[in-house]
């Protein structure tokens, strides 16, 4: 299909908009950049420091193109989207680690079907080396990940079956939110009356 | 199964409208957030996956998300599933920039679905779109049919501000026979809204706007069968 130019007034304003649709819009709106020739990141610095851990804070890190807004306007609109290979969940679990065994290289995990949520728990081992790289960090005893079972489609149309592990990146709550969560259940454990 | 079609994609959004830096969202601290892994950010340093970084627009593709922000507009989308990966990035993220402001927020769900006949998906943009209005018009001969609709709830199932929309859409080729159902939860949040509000938005509503934007989908997949 054709791209089309995107008239977000149409619908909602947080609306479903494709990124290949939304860069229409921020070429436009780069085009009619005025041109600045100074590096970018310095105005970066300026604004955000305070919000950025200190490592960040070094410009070596930093990968920000130090373009005008013409330049980068003409390079996103060569930009062309990548065809990939596409996955096709069938099933789909959520998992916590229940245990690790690294001398036997499993691990063992309590499943839901999140698929068939009539589904009763299970219980399964996986290989440890399942765990992709991406995610060696958060592999742990207590850890939560979605297990899925899918189709893998090549740009050929070929099609083959596979299973990957995704562990969730959740947010960690620290003493603050938790004795906020106490402070809350207690006045809630406060208010039940039990006859 | 539901209907006579395949399930091709399922892709989720948070997209939340309100007032960001985009330059923030270095892949540092996206890192040092614990928001991307080592790998991604292996990937990043190598200048893979880094679309865009200006200051008007950052347009970042991780391992399975793709995260684009410009000065009004966060959204990050889901390039593969799970799904869920959204919510918890989104949640991690406006956890820690608790304070930016947010105005608006959508919980977005698209299913791309391949007809297994061309009667089945006759069938459905018949169901959605009768031809008999049609045929004094452009006369009955069968060739092309509904390439678009848009039906709107004015509000929501729950309290809050907003409103439903799905848009149902054919997709080029033609000859795929692709559908795809794309369903916009938006919310309208009070003045002085926070990412804060966001984190609990998403806590509340993700599960049920989930639901509701399947339930949607799986009835208009069960319209593709061929009578």
């Amino acid at each position: 299909m054709p791209a089309e130019a995107v008239n977000l007034s149409a619908f909602a304003p947080s609306a479903w908009v494709d990124v290949p649709q939304l860069r229409s819009s921020i070429v436009s709106r780069l085009a009619s950049h005025p041109v600045r020739k100074e590096p970018l990141h310095t105005q970066y610095l300026s604004n955000a420091e305070a919000a950025l851990p200190s490592r960040a804070t070094d410009a070596r890190h930093f990968r920000v193109l130090k373009a005008d807004a013409g330049e980068l306007a003409a390079a996103l609109r060569e930009i062309r989207p990548q065809a990939s290979p596409k996955f096709i969940p069938l099933n789909e679990w959520e998992g916590v680690v229940e245990s690790i065994d690294l001398d036997e290289g499993l691990f063992w995990a309590k499943l839901k079907d999140r698929t068939d949520p009539t589904s009763p728990r299970e219980r399964a081992a996986f290989d440890v080396t399942d765990v992709s790289e991406n995610d060696h960090s958060l592999f742990r005893e207590g850890a939560v990940f979605r297990w899925l079972i899918g189709k893998r489609e090549d740009l050929f149309g070929g099609q083959e079956r596979t299973s990957r592990l995704v562990f969730r990146r959740m947010p960690v709550y620290g003493e603050r939110e938790i004795k906020a969560a106490e402070a809350k259940a207690a006045l809630f454990a406060a208010q039940v009356t039990v006859e | 199964m539901v209907g006579n079609c395949d399930l091709r994609e399922s892709k989720a959004q948070v997209v939340a409208i309100g007032s960001f830096n985009p330059l923030i969202f270095q892949p540092h601290w996206l890192a040092q957030a614990g928001l991307i892994g080592d790998a991604e950010l292996a990937a990043a340093d190598e200048g893979n996956g880094i679309e865009l970084m200006h200051r008007e627009a950052v347009i970042i593709t991780l391992q399975r998300l793709r995260l684009t922000v410009l000065p009004e507009r966060f959204m990050i989308e889901s390039v593969e599933p799970p799904l869920v990966g959204v919510k918890d990035f989104a949640e991690k993220c406006f956890g820690l920039l608790s304070h930016t402001p947010i105005k608006q927020i959508g919980l977005n769900f698209e299913t791309v679905f391949r007809a297994r006949t061309r009667e089945d998906w006759d069938a459905l943009g018949d169901a959605l779109a009768p031809k008999q209005p049609w045929q004094a018009l452009l006369g009955d001969e069968r060739s092309g049919g509904l390439v678009q609709q848009t039906m709107e709830r004015g509000k929501r199932f729950d309290a809050l501000q907003g409103k439903i929309t799905v848009v149902v859409k054919a997709l080029e080729p033609r000859e795929k026979m692709d559908t795809s159902v794309m369903v916009n939860n938006h919310v309208d949040l009070p003045e002085n809204s926070t990412g804060d509000t966001l984190v609990q938005h998403l806590q509340a509503y993700w599960d049920t706007d989930h639901a509701r934007s399947e339930q949607i989908t799986n009835a208009l997949q069960e319209l593709t069968r061929a009578r």
